[in-house]
């Protein structure tokens, strides 16, 4: 039995500001460690559980978060960016669930460092009408092959938004959000155990658990941060501009509407470069 | 009879190194006041020869440096940018003719700082096939409208390359190629006075001008200068991947074409 596994940060137990997701200083070093230890003990739950193999996809920031020398042997790694199907890349049908690791709540939604791709590009998301968070995104991804989302963990906002969508997954909740940039949080080793339980325990599930379905083709809106970033994504010859902040477009998949979000996001560069 | 006027730097006479097109140094100072002075003299020309309006549109990098208060009073101004219709912002059927003043040569081409729309991004640019220009793409988006190019100038690459799509055109050599950075050219009073006259005649002959079409809908070829930045080009759902460094898109409309090389070129500065 085949398991995917992907990691982001801002979920991590300990994880609490922008600090911690931002290479380049010792608050990200430790965070990585912490990130790559909570991805270790997903595997080994996995493996217990009845895994034959185990992807882990880095799906931060520039994907090259995870400590390849410490992370667990037994699992397959893939780094960097940019890369087909973002924070599920790798993911096909021969996969028998998914676990998201360090996810985190939504833009414009409670919850330890909640956006949802960028804080820099989007206020809000929505998808098919609904707000929505990475998780939803990529979790209709997988559902489009009939994948699973079997396990999540991260902060209790997270919990009461993803556990409404993915009907008998799994969550360790490893923190409580007590603001955007503070959580009260297990200690990384109980978080750890929490995880390594729960994984066990979904993959064991896995077969029972239905995969996420969204209506495609999907309609997908973002509320930008400036009018000005949203007239640069509003140049896209099939962008909607459906108000000052907000542009939309229709697509036939899941996986197009998290292409147009990256797309989008990707252009934030842009707009960095013409703050003059 | 209204006349468009797009202004880039590069084929400005004088202008022959990458510093005098990027604002925050002097040289950059120097060549704006080139710039804004020939194009003085397209307005000159185009008011001479019957212009009852003039549109002067920035159309390089930033789209703000012309310098309002030097320019003839005359005309009116678009500075900045983001703005539909690019180099050709403002730009409809109701204009008997576009004027392209200091243009340059395709990438990939010979001829002073010769780039098409990113330097930084792309390679190549084709279009339906052919290696296209600015002059081209923007001539081409024109012609949709049933608006001749009437009058171009830049250096001799340009006139070469670029003249031949616009018979009938106005051709204004201004400066004459010794390589990517270096340039014989006339002198600004020169250069002006041959801009002025031309603009006169071009306005005159506006009406016997045919515009330049292309074949709609239109393939657009893009050659990235990395294969990291075709990978963020092909994160667009509708972009084709032809090879590692080329991507392409069948647009509707040339305007829709302009568009998708607009957006690659931003996404480059993800890479930056």
């Amino acid at each position: 039995m085949k398991i995917y596994m992907s990691a982001d940060i801002e979920g991590v137990a300990g994880v609490v500001i922008p600090a911690h997701q931002r290479p380049g200083n010792a608050e990200y070093e430790d965070a990585r460690r912490l990130m790559t230890a909570e991805t270790n003990a997903a595997i080994e739950g996995a493996f217990v559980g009845g895994a034959t193999e185990v992807l882990v996809n880095d799906s931060h920031g520039p994907m090259t978060n995870i400590l390849p020398d410490l992370l667990d042997p037994r699992a397959e790694l893939i780094r960097g960016n940019i890369k087909h199907g973002g924070m599920f890349a790798g993911l096909d049908d021969s996969y028998a669930g998914v676990i998201c690791l360090g996810y985190h709540a939504r833009a414009a939604d409670y919850g330890v460092l909640a956006h949802t791709t960028s804080d820099f590009a989007f206020a809000r998301t929505w998808l098919n009408g609904e707000p929505a968070s990475e998780a939803m995104f990529y979790g209709a991804y997988a559902g489009a092959m009939g994948v699973p989302v079997i396990m999540l963990s991260g902060d209790d906002v997270t919990e009461a938004h993803c556990g409404s969508l993915f009907l008998g997954s799994h969550f360790a909740r490893v923190k409580s959000a007590l603001g955007q940039r503070a959580a009260r949080a297990l200690s990384p080793r109980a978080a750890q155990a929490l995880i390594r339980k729960a994984a066990e325990a979904a993959v064991r599930d896995a077969h029972h658990i239905k995969p996420y379905r969204v209506a495609e083709p999907c309609d997908v809106a973002f509320k930008f941060t400036s009018v000005f970033f949203a007239d640069i994504c509003a140049t896209i010859p099939v962008a909607e501009r459906r108000s000052p902040l907000t542009v939309g477009f229709k697509t036939e998949t899941a996986l197009d509407a998290i292409r147009w979000m990256r797309v989008c996001s990707s252009l934030g560069g842009h707009v960095r470069l013409s703050t003059n | 009879m209204k006349i468009f006027i797009s202004v880039d730097i590069e084929g400005v006479a004088g202008v022959v190194v990458p510093k005098q097109g990027q604002p925050g140094n002097l040289e950059y100072e120097h060549s704006r006041r080139l710039m804004t002075e020939e194009a003085n003299a397209a307005i000159a020309g185009a008011f001479a020869g019957g212009a009852t309006e003039v549109l002067v549109n920035d159309s390089h990098g930033p789209m703000i440096n012309l310098i309002p208060d030097l320019l003839d009073d005359r005309a009116e101004l678009i500075r900045g940018q983001i703005k539909p219709g690019s180099m050709f912002a403002g730009l409809d059927d109701s204009y008997a003719g576009a004027m392209c003043v200091g243009y340059h040569a395709a990438a990939a081409d010979f001829g002073v700082l010769a780039h098409t729309y990113s330097t930084r991004d792309f390679s190549a640019v084709r279009l339906n096939g052919l290696p296209a220009s600015e002059a081209m793409v923007f001539g081409a988006y024109a012609g949709a409208m049933a608006v001749p190019v009437i009058l171009l100038s830049g250096d001799d690459v340009t006139a070469r390359s670029c003249g031949a799509l616009f018979p009938g055109a106005e051709v204004v050599t201004v400066k004459t190629a010794l390589g990517q950075r270096a340039a014989k050219a006339l002198s600004p009073q020169m250069a002006r006075a041959r801009i002025r006259d031309a603009a006169e005649r071009a306005v005159q002959s506006a009406t016997r001008i045919k515009p330049y079409t292309i074949a709609e809908p239109c393939a657009l070829e893009l050659d990235l200068t990395s294969a990291v930045l075709a990978d963020l080009c092909e994160t667009i759902p509708v972009a084709r991947r032809h090879s590692a460094l080329t991507v392409g898109f069948e647009a509707p409309s040339i305007g829709d074409a302009i568009r998708w090389m607009a957006v690659c070129c931003m996404l480059g500065s993800h890479l930056v």
